[in-house]
This record gives structure tokens, sequence and C-alpha cells, in this order.
């Protein structure tokens, strides 16, 4: 339960709380796939920084951070369509 | 002719098409303040692309990045897996901002935290901050240049003299056009640049090793520890690449002209689709890696590692290569170096001078102080570049850690309600303090982790604690109790 007390109230003054421009979060979906390539390049770098098995003549790490920026490319188009689809359910209007 | 006038003329004709063009930009528009800054807010996908890739793509991804492949090894491959995730971050929090930006009129970064907090001494401080980490970051632009031109000129101009003939073009173009020029510059270096890069990365392997495959196949027998991570360093292990990746990816839209590039989309959705577009832009960082990895090898024994690329550019390719790379490379470090100024420019006079000093000032005369700071900013960048030395990616990073405390207000004041001003204000203190401390004298990283990162997570939980206690003292008893 959200409490509202008389300082809470003066500290939310500012514009952008009347303004009709609400902010909507991102869905969790597109939140999800935004997580796959934080998990593929950075948090797991332990499973994938050595050289062997070499691709393309790439050590394996630098090929793996290549095809990452792919892969990411990917994900994001997925979170987009996400995105807009839900977009267009709240609103009606794309 | 001989081999230093081709290759210095060859980069005398880029540098003046490229000028021509930010010239040519601004020639027909009325320029107000909102023009001049922001484009009239309406660049659709392709202008937009082009002043992103032209802000992103430096002179730290051309000198810098193959500078520590050739230095360092193994740790600098977390500039392509930062570059991506800060796209990947900027779907999620770019749209939102334009679309605070275009409700409220917003020009600056300031002005967000001015709106969002309704405190004008935040909006300042954040101001400041800004300010004062574009210093590193024009510092390096301008030490690209000085590079560039002496390594094209076969030494025989200095880089002094070098660096003051680039900031007098900056300044005048920047000072002609504004915004507008940046992003049409950009299409002039970007060409030049993905092409530079892919001939580079390509052809220097190939002309050594024959094949990029032979040439990693060699540096691994040779230097067997180089390509993964510590690699020639000490301390800079996978603790150090997960923080780093993070720090650098949050914190990448917290520049202030990134931040500020946002409102010149012609629409949220145009921010999405550059999120998932611009990601495939840092796969010509791959081939600027090759080239600095086949440096180890190929030109040993550099006591600066940010002159492997040109050196062996030089080394490997006739005269007029030299120049063509040089030339690109120069806009590369101009370009930035104009958005920065122009950024600190508009900051300190709409941000920080109107509000404190002159409230009554109009906004022509807020666009006349802007102009003239430019002059300002241009010249103190060139002395500090004159009397400092330090690799391009160490100062890159220094910027990093102070820009990223802003990253807790923006992405709390977007999706938090409830956090309170005070609270932001408190971390983003103790997160620049923190910083600062750290890297001022030389601490980072700090158990193996960025030092900005630490800062960082201490920003987020004093901002965080402080508004729950402030806003719901008991609840915060109970969950103590629990």
């Amino acid at each position: 339960m959200q409490r509202h007390n008389g300082n809470d109230m003066r500290i939310s003054k500012p514009a952008l709380h009347d303004s009709p421009v609400s902010m909507k979060k991102p869905s969790v979906g597109a939140l999800l796939l935004g997580l796959i390539p934080f998990a593929a390049m950075c948090f797991s770098v332990a499973l994938w920084d050595r050289i062997d098995p070499m691709v393309f003549g790439l050590p394996f790490n630098l090929f793996w951070l290549i095809a990452w920026i792919v892969l990411s490319t990917v994900c994001m188009w997925a979170a987009y369509r996400v995105e807009t689809a839900t977009n267009k359910q709240d609103n009606g209007t794309p | 002719m001989s081999a230093a006038a081709v290759s210095l003329a060859t980069i005398v004709v880029i540098v003046a098409v490229g000028a021509a063009i930010g010239f040519l930009a601004g020639v027909h528009r009325k320029m107000d303040l909102e023009q001049w800054t922001v484009g009239g807010r309406g660049f659709g996908v392709v202008l937009m692309f082009l002043l992103m890739a032209g802000e992103v793509y430096t002179t730290f991804a051309f000198l810098g990045a193959s500078g520590w492949a050739y230095s360092r090894g193994g740790p600098t491959l977390y500039v392509l897996a930062y570059l991506t995730l800060a796209y990947v971050v900027s779907f999620f929090i770019l749209p939102q901002i334009w679309e605070i930006g275009r409700h409220h009129g917003m020009q600056t970064q300031s002005d967000f935290f001015s709106v969002r907090y309704g405190n004008k001494y935040l909006a300042g401080f954040v101001c400041v901050v800004g300010i004062v980490c574009f210093v590193p970051y024009l510092q390096l632009q301008l030490t690209g240049v000085g590079i560039i031109v002496s390594i094209a000129s076969f030494d025989g101009i200095g880089r002094t003299p070098a660096m003051a003939i680039a900031v007098v073009l900056l300044v005048a173009f920047v000072f002609a056009s504004g915004v507008r020029a940046v992003a049409w510059v950009s299409v002039v270096k970007d060409v030049l640049m993905v092409l530079a890069a892919i001939s580079i990365g390509i052809g220097v392997p190939q002309i050594h090793f024959g094949g990029i495959g032979p040439m990693f196949a060699a540096l691994v027998h040779s230097r067997p520890t180089h390509l993964t991570m510590p690699g020639a360093t000490s301390n800079l292990g996978h603790a150090w690449y997960i923080s780093t990746v993070l720090l650098t990816s949050l914190g990448f839209y917290m520049w202030p002209h990134g931040f500020a590039a946002a409102f010149t989309a012609k629409s949220a959705d145009t921010l999405r689709r550059n999120a998932v577009v611009m990601p495939l832009y840092s796969l010509t960082l791959a081939f600027i890696f090759f080239a600095g990895f086949a440096a180890v090898l190929v030109v040993p024994g550099l006591p600066n590692g940010d002159l492997a690329l040109l050196t062996v550019v030089r080394k490997s390719f006739p005269p007029w290569f030299l120049g063509v790379v040089g030339g690109a490379g120069a806009l590369t470090a101009m370009v930035p170096a104009a958005i920065f100024i122009l950024t600190a420019a508009t900051l300190f006079a709409k941000n920080l001078y109107r509000p404190v000093f002159a409230p009554a000032m109009t906004d022509d005369q807020v666009a006349k102080l802007a102009r003239a700071m430019v002059i300002v900013l241009g010249v103190t960048s060139l002395c500090l570049a004159i009397f400092s030395s330090t690799s391009l990616v160490s100062l890159l990073l220094t910027g990093y850690a102070g820009v990223s405390q802003f990253f807790p207000g923006v992405v709390l004041g977007l999706y938090w309600k409830r956090v309170t001003t005070p609270a932001v204000f408190a971390g983003m203190i103790a997160g620049v303090a923190t910083a600062a401390f750290l890297m001022l004298t030389h601490r980072d990283p700090v158990f193996g982790l960025s030092a900005g990162f630490l800062a960082l997570c201490l920003n987020f939980l004093i901002a965080v604690f402080a508004t729950l206690l402030k806003t719901a003292p008991k609840r915060e008893v109970r969950r103590d109790l629990r």
C-alpha cells in the first residue's frame, strides 16, 4: 500500500506528475528480450572468454561478441514488435 | 611530392570537403535557439542514425580501441559489448525521454532534471558535472587529431599546431550552423570511416600474414595470453569487464549530448527503431580491432598504443591511403568534438548562466552567449590537450565514471513516481564524489572492479533507500524486523 503524507505531496509537485504525458513502462516481454544480450555479452564472460575453438579464424571470444552484435539486433527487433503491439492495444491507435 | 605532402594534402582535402558541407547545411535556415540546438525537432530515422553515429564513433573508437587492442589485448573487447548493450538500454529510456521532452519543450539534459525534480540546484549540478565530464572527452578528440596529423606528416608537423588548426575549424563550423551541420558532416565521415576501417581491417592482416585467420594464429602462437582477459594487464579481468560494460552501457546516453540528441528525433518510434539498427554499426569496430591486433606483431614496441593503428597503416599502405585514413580520422574527431562543444555551450548559457545569474535573458541573448561559449570552450580544451597526456581509453572511462552518475536520477525519475528529489540529489552527489575521488587518486580499478561502477551502485542504493525511508517509514521498519 502506498502512503501519502504531506511531505510526499510537496515533493511530487513537479509538472511531470500533472502532465497528460503518462510514462508508460516498457512491457515485460520487451524487457526480457532486452536482458538476453546482457546475459550473452556481459554476465557470461567467464564462459566464453577463451581462444579455442577458433571460428572463421577468429578467437572464440571475439567471434562470440561479433555474433551477438547481430543476434542482439534480432532480440531488439523482437522487442520492438512486442512494444508496438502493446502500444496499439493500449491506445487503439498506432 | 614527398610522402608526407601527399598524405597531408589528402587529409586537408577531406577535412575541407567535410567542413564545406557543414557550412552549406546551415546557410538557408533561420537559426533560433531551438533550430540551432535540436534541429527544430524534425530529424527522421536516417538523419538521426547519422547524428547518433556521428557522436558515437569518435576518435576513441578509431585510435583508442585499436590502441588498447595493441597495448592491453583481451580487455579491449569490452568496447564491442558496451556499444551494443548501450542501444539495448536506449530502447527502454530514450522514447520516454523524448515524450517528456516534447511535452515540456526540453532542449538539454539539465531541462529534464529541472522539470522532473523541480529543483534548480539539482539541474545546475547536473549541468556542471556534464560540462566537466566533457573536458576529458574533448581532450580525447583533440589529442586524436594531433596524433593523426603528426603521423601522417611523417612526424613533420607537431601535435600542438595540428590541434590548434583543428580547434579553429571546429569552432568555425559549429558557430556557423549548429546541429544540422554536424549531422551532415557525419555523412561524409561515416562513409569514409566505414570504408577505411574495413580496408585496414582486412588489408593489414592480408599484407603481413596472408589473412585474418593466419594473423590470429600467429598472435596466439607468439603471445598466447594477449587475446583473453586480463591480456597484457594485471588487473583487468572478468570482474572488471562486467562492471565496466555495465557502467559504460548504462552511462552511454547519460552524456549530455547523447541525451539531448534524443530530443532531435521526429518521434519516439524513430528512437526505438534506431535502437534496433544501431548495434550493427559497431561491427565496423571489429575491423579496427583486427588492425590493432595485427599491429602487435607488425610494429611492436610503440611507446603509446594510440599510435598503433596509424603506424601500421603507414607501414602497410601508400601515402595517399594514409591520407584518406587520416582524413576520416580527423573528421571522426571533429564531428563529436563539435557536438560536445555545442552541447556544453548550450548547457552553460541556458541551464547555468540564465537561471542562476540572469533570469531576464531572452532566448536570443542566450543563443548569443552560447555562441561565445563555443569559442571559450574550444580554447580551454585545446590548452588541456596540449598540457596533458593520458591514453585515449582512460580519458573516456574518466568521463564515463562521471556522467553515469545521472543514470539513477533519469531512470528512477522516468519510472518511479515516489522517488524524491533529496534522495536523487544525495545519491548523485555521493556517486560523483566517490567517482572523482577514486579516479583522481588513481585507484581505478578498485578490487578488480571499475571505480565508476562502484560509485554508481552507491548512488543507486542511496537514491532508493532514502526514498523508501522518507515516503514509507512504517513499511521499512517492518521489513527490517522480518
